[in-house]
C-alpha cells in the first residue's frame, strides 16, 4: 500500500511537471503580453507529434528534444508578429484568435497524422524501471520530475539574474513605464511568446511517452494549464509551479481514490480557490 | 428647417433599416416554402441564432466575454431529452431545459464573476468544460459517447420552424426593448466603466450575474429547441468548439444590436452546411473564420449592410 502510494505520488509529480512546463509558458506569456494563448494545449500537441516524426526520422529522442522547442518557438514568434501584434491592447481579439489558431492547428495535427491514438516509447536510455530495493519505479517520470525541477530554478535564475529576466519582470510590471526607461515592449513581447510557445513545444516532446498522443488533447492541455494558473496566479513563475504541483497532486490521488470523481475534484479546487481568493493562491490583486 | 429635414432622413433611414430586418426575416421563413434540407438548416439557423443572441446581449452589451455558453446548451438539450425519457410532458421538459441552465448559471456564475476581463472568459471555458466531461463520463445518464437519441417524438417540421423563428424574434424584440430599460442603460454604463459605476454605489456584480442567468436561460431554450429539432444529442456537441462557433456568429453578425448575430447565425449555418459538403476539418473551418472576422470584420458584417443598403449609421 505504502508502495502503491510512493509510485502514485512520483507519477503526479511527474504529470505535474509537465503541467508547469505549459503554465510557465503561458504565464510568461500572459505577463509580458498581456495575451493568454489559448492555442497553447495546440503548441505541446505540435510539439508532441513533431516529437514523434522527427524523433523517428532521426533516429533520436534527445537531438529532438532540442529542435522541436525551437521550431514550435519560431512559430510562436510568427504568431506573435503577424497575427497579435496588430491587435495590441485588445485583450479580447487577442483571445480569440489564439483560439480560432488552436483549432486549426489542431485540426491540422488531425489530417496530418491521422486521428488514431499514438503511443511514444521513451530514449532507450531511459527506458525500464529502476530498482530501489523492493520498490521498482520506471526511470521516464523520474527525468520529467528532475527536469521540471530544474527548469523552474533554471528559469528563476534567469529571471532574477540576466539582462533579459530584467526586462520581463519589468514589462510585467508596468510596460509604460518600462518602456520609458529604454526597454522596447515589443520586442521584449516577442521573445517571451516564442519562449512560452517553446516552453508548450518542449512539453509536448517530454509528455509524449507519459501521455499518449490523440486529437482532444490539445483542448484537454490548455484546460489544464488555464486550471493551473488561476488556482496558482496568472503571471508568476511560483503560482504556476506550486499550482502545478497541487492539482497535479489532486489529479493523481483523484484517479487512484475516485476515479469517476478525479477531474470534477480539479474544478472544485478550482472553484474553491476562486470563492476564497479570486486572484490563485500566490497571485497578485488584479487590477 | 434643418431638424426637421433630418428627422425625415432618420426616419427614411429607420424605415429602410426596418425592411432590411424584414429581409432578414424573408430569408429566416423562405425555406418553408422549399422544405426537406433547407428547412431543417433554416431551424438549426433560428435556434442557434436564439443562443447567438443571447451571447451577444452577454458579450456586446454585458461586456460578458463567455467561452461557456455551449454547457447551457447542452444542458438545455439533455434536460429536454431526460425529461421527455422520464414520461415528463413536453411542456414541462420545455420549462425545465432554461431553470437547469439559469441555475448552472447561478452556480458558476457567482464564481466568475468574483473576477474581471479576461479572467472571465477563462473560468466559462473551464466550467464549460466542466460540463462536457460530465456529459462525456456520466454514462449511465446521458449515454456517454452514443449520445441520447429521442426518437419516437415527432413534431411537425414546419410547426417547429414557425416557432423557433417566433421566440428568436420574440427574443430580439423583448431583449431590445429590456436594453432601453433603466436595468439595460446601466448595463451599457457597466460595459463602459464598471469601476466608476460601482463607485456610484451600483452593485454592478449583481446586475452582471443576473443578465449571465437570463441569457443561460435562452441558451438553454434554444439547447431544448435544437434537442427536438435534431432528435438526438451528443455529448461533442458541448464541447468548447461549439461556444467558440457561437462566438464566431456573433463576432460574424456584429456583436451589438442583436440582429447581426440573427444574421451571423444564419450566415454561418449555410456556409457550414456548404463547406461540409467537401470537407470535414471542421476545427480549420471554424478557426479560420475566427481569425478572419477578428483581424478583418471587427464590427461584423451586419452594420456594415446597415450602413451601405439601409443608409443608417449602422450599430442601432
Amino acid at each position: 500500500m505504502l508502495l502503491l502510494l510512493l509510485t502514485q505520488l512520483l507519477n503526479s509529480l511527474a504529470f505535474a511537471m509537465l503541467l508547469f512546463l505549459l503554465a510557465l509558458g503561458l504565464s510568461l506569456i500572459f505577463g509580458v503580453a498581456r495575451v493568454v494563448n489559448l492555442a497553447h494545449g495546440a503548441f505541446y500537441l505540435l510539439g508532441a507529434y513533431l516529437g514523434l516524426a522527427l524523433g523517428a526520422s532521426l533516429g533520436s529522442f534527445w537531438l529532438a528534444l532540442v529542435l522541436v522547442p525551437l521550431l514550435v518557438g519560431l512559430l510562436g514568434v510568427l504568431v506573435e508578429r503577424f497575427l497579435l501584434r496588430g491587435l495590441h491592447g485588445r485583450e479580447l481579439e487577442q483571445v480569440l484568435v489564439t483560439i480560432g489558431l488552436g483549432f486549426i492547428l489542431a485540426d491540422l495535427l488531425r489530417a496530418f497524422f491521422g486521428a488514431a491514438i499514438r503511443s511514444v516509447p521513451p530514449p532507450a536510455e531511459l527506458a525500464g524501471p529502476l530498482f530501489l530495493g523492493s520498490f521498482i519505479y520506471p526511470k521516464y517520470p523520474l527525468f520529467v520530475l528532475a527536469m521540471g525541477v530544474l527548469l523552474f530554478l533554471l528559469v528563476r535564475l534567469l529571471l532574477a539574474r540576466t539582462p533579459f529576466g530584467v526586462q520581463v519582470r519589468a514589462v510585467t510590471a508596468d510596460p509604460g513605464m518600462a518602456s520609458t526607461l529604454g526597454i522596447q515592449p515589443a520586442r521584449v513581447s516577442l521573445l517571451t511568446f516564442g519562449i512560452g510557445t517553446a516552453l508548450a513545444g518542449l512539453g509536448g516532446v517530454v509528455g509524449a511517452p507519459m501521455i499518449a498522443l490523440a486529437p482532444g488533447l490539445d483542448a484537454q492541455m490548455t484546460l489544464f494549464a488555464l486550471i493551473v494558473v488561476v488556482i496558482g496566479g496568472l503571471g508568476r513563475i511560483e503560482g504556476a509551479f506550486w499550482g502545478a504541483i497541487l492539482v497535479g497532486l489532486v489529479d493523481g490521488f483523484g484517479r487512484l481514490f475516485l476515479p469517476q470523481l478525479a477531474m470534477f475534484l480539479i474544478f472544485a479546487l478550482m472553484a474553491l480557490v476562486l470563492a476564497l481568493k479570486p486572484e490563485g493562491l500566490l497571485g497578485r490583486r488584479m487590477a | 428647417m434643418m431638424a426637421e429635414l433630418s428627422r425625415e432622413a432618420r426616419a427614411g433611414s429607420n424605415g429602410r433599416q426596418g425592411l432590411l430586418r424584414w429581409g432578414l426575416v424573408g430569408l429566416l421563413l423562405l425555406p418553408l416554402a422549399l422544405g426537406g434540407y433547407p428547412l431543417y438548416l433554416a431551424t438549426e439557423a433560428a435556434l442557434l441564432g436564439l443562443a447567438a443572441v443571447a451571447l451577444s446581449l452577454l458579450l456586446g452589451h454585458g461586456g460578458v466575454p463567455s467561452l461557456g455558453q455551449a454547457a447551457f446548451l447542452g444542458l438545455g438539450a439533455y434536460t429536454v431529452g431526460l425529461a421527455l425519457k422520464a414520461g415528463l410532458p413536453l411542456g414541462l421538459a420545455l420549462l425545465l431545459a432554461p431553470l437547469a441552465a439559469a441555475l448552472l448559471a447561478l452556480l458558476t456564475g457567482l464564481l466568475v464573476f468574483r473576477t474581471h476581463g479576461i479572467f472571465i472568459l477563462m473560468l466559462t471555458l473551464a466550467f464549460g468544460q466542466m460540463v462536457y466531461s460530465a456529459a462525456h463520463k456520466w454514462t449511465g445518464l446521458t449515454g456517454g459517447d452514443d449520445g441520447l437519441s429521442l426518437s419516437g417524438l415527432s413534431i411537425h417540421p414546419v410547426l417547429l420552424h414557425l416557432v423557433a423563428v417566433g421566440v428568436l424574434l420574440a427574443a430580439v424584440g423583448g431583449l431590445r426593448a429590456l436594453l432601453q430599460t433603466p436595468y439595460g442603460k446601466t448595463l451599457e454604463a457597466i460595459r463602459q466603466n464598471e469601476e466608476k459605476i460601482r463607485s456610484l454605489g451600483v452593485p454592478t456584480f449583481y446586475y452582471k450575474l443576473s443578465l449571465y442567468l437570463l441569457t443561460a436561460a435562452l441558451t438553454g431554450l434554444a439547447g431544448s429547441g435544437l434537442a427536438l429539432h435534431r432528435s438526438f444529442i451528443s455529448p461533442h456537441d458541448l464541447f468548447w468548439l461549439t461556444s467558440a462557433t457561437l462566438m464566431v456568429m456573433v463576432l460574424l453578425g456584429g456583436s451589438r444590436g442583436l440582429w447581426g448575430a440573427v444574421f451571423g447565425a444564419l450566415l454561418y449555418t449555410f456556409v457550414q452546411a456548404w463547406v461540409s459538403s467537401f470537407t470535414d476539418l471542421w476545427g480549420l473551418f471554424v478557426g479560420s473564420l475566427l481569425v478572419l472576422t477578428v483581424l478583418f470584420a471587427r464590427e461584423g458584417l451586419w452594420p456594415l449592410l446597415e450602413r451601405r443598403l439601409g443608409g443608417g449609421r449602422g450599430n442601432a
